[in-house]
């Protein structure tokens, strides 16, 4: 689907989901007063009785980008140290089904 | 749209407002957005502040449109029922915080407007010639009618004279003492006013002084004040207001000087016995006379308003006492001497203000 998209000064229109899946994973939900259930809760996984489980977090993630019909066509998963870092690859593809979070 | 004549103006909701964006911006890049595919997007994140911005305008213009009908409500109010009314005289007056009575007009008084407003002072007017100063017995307003002249005898010695409330003191200009004018005011018109020497009494008084005895309370002129001035934005062209108690100049919107004026009411203290006889017929719980008399006063403090007739059966019934089987309420106005009690209703004149007191009330249980 057509987004508009920066390029260096430019705004440019550009055939991609991935501004979109960027904002979703920027925005802490409830923080939008019009539209409070966008985003991900970070606050959730992050609050101190929460015991964080690393697999648990991706699936949200997943159900997350599900619910804003984005598709994600690959996932990788790399550990380093202490680190472990999700990369998500997000399809161009226009989606007519939508499916409920 | 957003106006209907039932509901007001109805603000856009931010999700109306999204979704005319989305129109647009379907239309002019030919994207094909629903509503929930738009929301996350670039589109949706650069409008966001937009719509908010026209959010706050729509909740703006609502209240604009509130407002604006509020007007029209209160301007037709005003159409329906002019100040210059009787009721609006009275209405208006109210909203400032004062009781009002008009007097019901007949031929004699036709083209006058004679309002009674329920305002006084406790406070006794004052006044001082000289050595002299003169205090009116009555408190408040009656007092203000007080005026004191001192005028050349002609004849030797000191002759007072009493005219309605004027005293005009004829005395030697020049040797009659402060003292011997006082005995002379006070054995001719002691009644109205009580007379103290300030200065000398020895001290011989001069001729063509005068003076109007004054209330020096300020929260009470102030309350005249705006009275007058009510009655003044208030009464029709062509009647008179003048005939009154109090009175003021004041100027038109042109300058010129106008009088107006307003009577004091004329408080009676009311006598009331109320006889109770138990029913045999019930176990009702009794009350004691004090709760009973507390429950006559306060209905009475509920029903009669400045201007209403008494009507005494009006103010405790049977509902009041559901344990009485007969209940008889008599009044008498004070007169002076012992009361003489009476049923039925008692017809108030305009300026009539009864007063209902604990002390005034007897309650008789059978």
């Amino acid at each position: 689907m057509i987004d508009i998209i920066s390029i260096g000064e430019d705004l440019v229109f550009q055939d991609t989901q991935l501004p979109k899946a960027e904002n979703l994973l920027s925005i802490q939900a409830r923080s939008l007063t019009y539209n409070p259930e966008f985003g991900v809760d970070y606050d959730y996984f992050l609050s101190e009785q929460f015991e964080f489980q690393n697999e648990s977090f991706k699936s949200y993630i997943l159900s997350r980008f599900a619910a804003y019909a984005i598709d994600v066509i690959g996932l990788s998963d790399t550990i380093d140290r202490f680190t472990e870092r999700f990369g998500f690859t997000i399809s161009n593809r226009s989606t007519t089904g939508f499916i409920g979070g | 749209m957003s106006y209907a004549s039932e509901t007001g103006y109805v603000p856009m909701s931010f999700d109306e407002i999204m979704d005319y964006i989305r129109e647009g911006v379907n239309d002019t890049i030919g994207t094909t957005y629903d509503a929930d595919s738009f929301v996350g997007t670039n589109f949706y994140k650069f409008f966001y502040v937009l719509a908010q911005r026209v959010q706050e305008g729509e909740i703006k213009t609502a209240e604009i449109f509130a407002k604006v009908q509020d007007y029209f409500n209160a301007f037709d109010q005003t159409i329906l029922q002019p100040k210059i009314s009787a009721n609006g005289l009275i209405d208006t007056l109210r909203n400032a915080g004062y009781a009002a009575t008009i007097q019901p007009p007949d031929e004699w008084n036709a083209g006058k407007l004679n309002i009674c407003v329920d305002v006084n002072s406790e406070v006794k007017a004052k006044a001082t010639i000289q050595d002299l100063t003169f205090e009116a017995k009555r408190a408040g307003a009656d007092g203000e009618r007080v005026t004191v002249t001192y005028l050349q005898n002609e004849d030797p010695g000191i002759f007072v004279e009493l005219v309605g409330n004027n005293i005009i003191a004829s005395i030697q200009d020049g040797s009659s003492t402060a003292s011997a004018i006082k005995s002379a005011i006070e054995s001719e018109a002691g009644s109205i006013v009580t007379i103290t020497v300030t200065g000398t009494g020895s001290n011989p008084q001069d001729i063509n002084a005068t003076v109007g005895l004054y209330v020096d309370d300020d929260e009470y002129q102030a309350k005249v004040d705006e009275v007058i001035d009510i009655i003044k934005s208030n009464s029709a062209a062509g009647v008179i207001t003048t005939d009154g108690f109090v009175k003021r100049s004041l100027a038109l919107s042109n300058g010129q000087s106008f009088d107006f004026g307003f009577m004091i009411p004329v408080k009676t203290d009311v006598y009331l016995r109320l006889t109770l006889t138990p029913s045999r017929n019930n176990n009702y719980k009794r009350e004691t006379p004090e709760q009973i008399r507390d429950r006559l006063l306060n209905n009475i403090a509920t029903m009669y308003r400045f201007g209403s007739d008494l009507e005494s059966e009006r103010y405790f019934t049977v509902a009041d006492a559901p344990w009485a089987a007969d209940i008889k309420l008599e009044w008498a106005l004070d007169t002076g001497g012992s009361p003489i009690y009476q049923t039925g209703v008692y017809q108030t004149d305009y300026t009539d203000l009864l007063v209902f007191s604990e002390e005034n009330t007897i309650i008789i249980e059978e």
